[in-house]
């Protein structure tokens, strides 16, 4: 009777497994149809090396973790992309929770502290978990919709402009957004084929909004060198009085 | 007996230690005021060290204009002058700004002018000190306005008036250098050759439509 049990619950427990791989190759061979129709760029395996190295505490969580199901635009270097990123906790008993979520990285012609703008009741496993201080905004309709924190209120208040404000809450999708140096992330719970396509489209609104002056306030990181260490104290920029981003770089 | 002597304890304890919690908070805003405020200063200063060369440029080019140069440099000396309150600093802005944009409105009648890169170098300066006063304006009321929001609101108000916290003021451009929908007006009625000029696209001083200075559209559903 109990080995009766156990073939049962190895039955069930294989069934299951297979469910979620044939869900997911599905889901995979459907992203594929659609970029290849789109003409967008398609890797299972993320091809590129700096995932890990983005600047968010987001890609270092859990046990075990992995990018998949990379696309970015023909022809471009795949700095802007959107990708599926998963990892896994364990707790205490060794009993695993998996958190499937869909991401998308823009460049920025700067370097920001960090900062999150989350939509109000969104799941909390998209929070990146930095210490930061809750800002409100002077747009009513934007604070009731996102929550802003960040390390420094003044980056939020020079970044979270009147357009900016009005282009996120224009987004076709709801997704949390978080800046950190030089990187925009926008994290979503594990999206539709046809919505990481508009996600990768979407994406480069918010960088297109982002006000000149950050990028005098804020000046990007230098490479290593002589200027990093001024650059780390706050006290340098390349040239503080015309910092301008050439967004024209972020294609689009 | 005992008990309800707990409870009452208690609760004057809950009751200091939220009062404390509240007076350090109020102390905490206000060093954030005062700091927002030297921001917007340093912006200010920022941008009054640039009259002169932008007046010596000019000068090159249109010498004849006088009155323009007088008024800008009399202007940016009570402005540089003036000290003490928001409102003080905000008043003394105002005539600083009209005869800044008059200054500008004038060099738009010289295309030589216009192609010195000197000119050009100083405009740009000018408008990304314009953008960094704006944000620091921004940052500033929006400190004032928790603040006072806190001042002004019960139970908080009870340890404001106990700690002298008095609401601030803010720092608010004058709503008389606007014009029809937000775009400035420059007046040439004191211009000894009035020629038709094209106004500049980003008055100093004023968010443009770029900028998100127009009103917001409703939210979408």
């Amino acid at each position: 009777m109990a080995l009766l049990w156990l073939v049962l619950v190895l039955v069930v427990a294989g069934t299951i497994a297979a469910i979620r791989f044939r869900r997911r190759g599905g889901r995979q061979r459907a992203l594929m149809v659609l970029c290849d129709r789109t003409g967008v760029e398609f890797s299972a395996l993320d091809p590129f090396n700096d995932s890990n190295f983005l600047p968010f505490r987001l890609f270092g969580r859990g046990d075990t973790r992995g990018f998949e199901n990379v696309i970015w635009d023909r022809g471009d270097d795949g700095a802007v992309r959107v990708f599926d990123y998963w990892f896994e906790e364990r707790d205490d008993d060794g009993i695993g929770v998996k958190h499937d979520l869909t991401c998308a990285v823009v460049p920025l012609p700067f370097g920001v502290p960090p900062l999150a703008v989350v939509p109000r009741g969104m799941a909390e496993v998209t929070r990146e978990p930095t210490e930061t201080r809750t800002v409100t905004l002077d747009l009513d309709a934007f604070n009731r919709w996102f929550e802003v924190r960040a390390a420094d209120p003044r980056a939020a208040v020079a970044f979270l402009d009147q357009r900016m404000m009005q282009a996120l809450m224009r987004l076709p999708l709801r997704v949390a957004m978080h800046v950190n140096e030089d990187r925009m992330l926008l994290v979503a719970p594990s999206l539709e084929p046809g919505e990481m396509l508009l996600l990768l489209e979407a994406s480069r609104a918010p960088a297109k909004r982002v006000p000149p002056v950050v990028a005098s306030l804020y000046p990007p990181r230098p490479a290593v060198g002589p200027y990093e260490r001024r650059w780390l104290q706050g006290s340098w920029s390349p040239d503080p009085t015309s910092a301008r981003p050439n967004l024209s770089e972020l294609g689009g | 007996m005992g008990i309800w002597l707990i409870v009452v304890l208690a609760l004057i304890v809950l009751i200091v230690v939220g009062g404390i919690a509240s007076y350090n908070r109020f102390v905490s805003q206000r060093n954030l005021i005062k700091d927002a405020w030297a921001n917007i200063d340093t912006e200010l200063r920022r941008r009054y060290d640039l009259i002169p060369n932008l007046v010596a440029t000019v000068q090159g080019y249109a010498a004849h204009e006088k009155e323009v140069f007088e008024n800008v440099t009399r202007a940016r000396a009570a402005a540089t002058a003036a000290t003490g309150s928001p409102a003080a600093q905000a008043a003394a802005e105002g005539p600083f700004v009209a005869a800044l944009r008059q200054l500008l409105a004038v060099a738009e009648n010289y295309p030589e002018l216009k192609a010195n890169e000197n000119f050009l170098a100083l405009q740009a300066e000018l408008s990304n000190t314009e953008d960094r006063l704006q944000t620091a304006r921004r940052f500033y009321n929006a400190n004032v306005r928790d603040y006072n929001s806190r001042v002004q609101s019960f139970p908080s108000m009870i340890v404001a008036r106990f700690g002298n916290f008095e609401p601030e003021e803010f720092f608010e451009v004058d709503e008389s250098l606007r014009g029809d929908a937000g775009v400035p007006r420059v007046d040439f009625s004191s211009m000894s050759n009035p020629a038709p000029v094209t106004p500049p696209a980003a008055a100093p001083g004023e968010p443009s439509a770029a900028q998100g200075g127009e009103p917001p559209p409703p939210p979408p559903s």
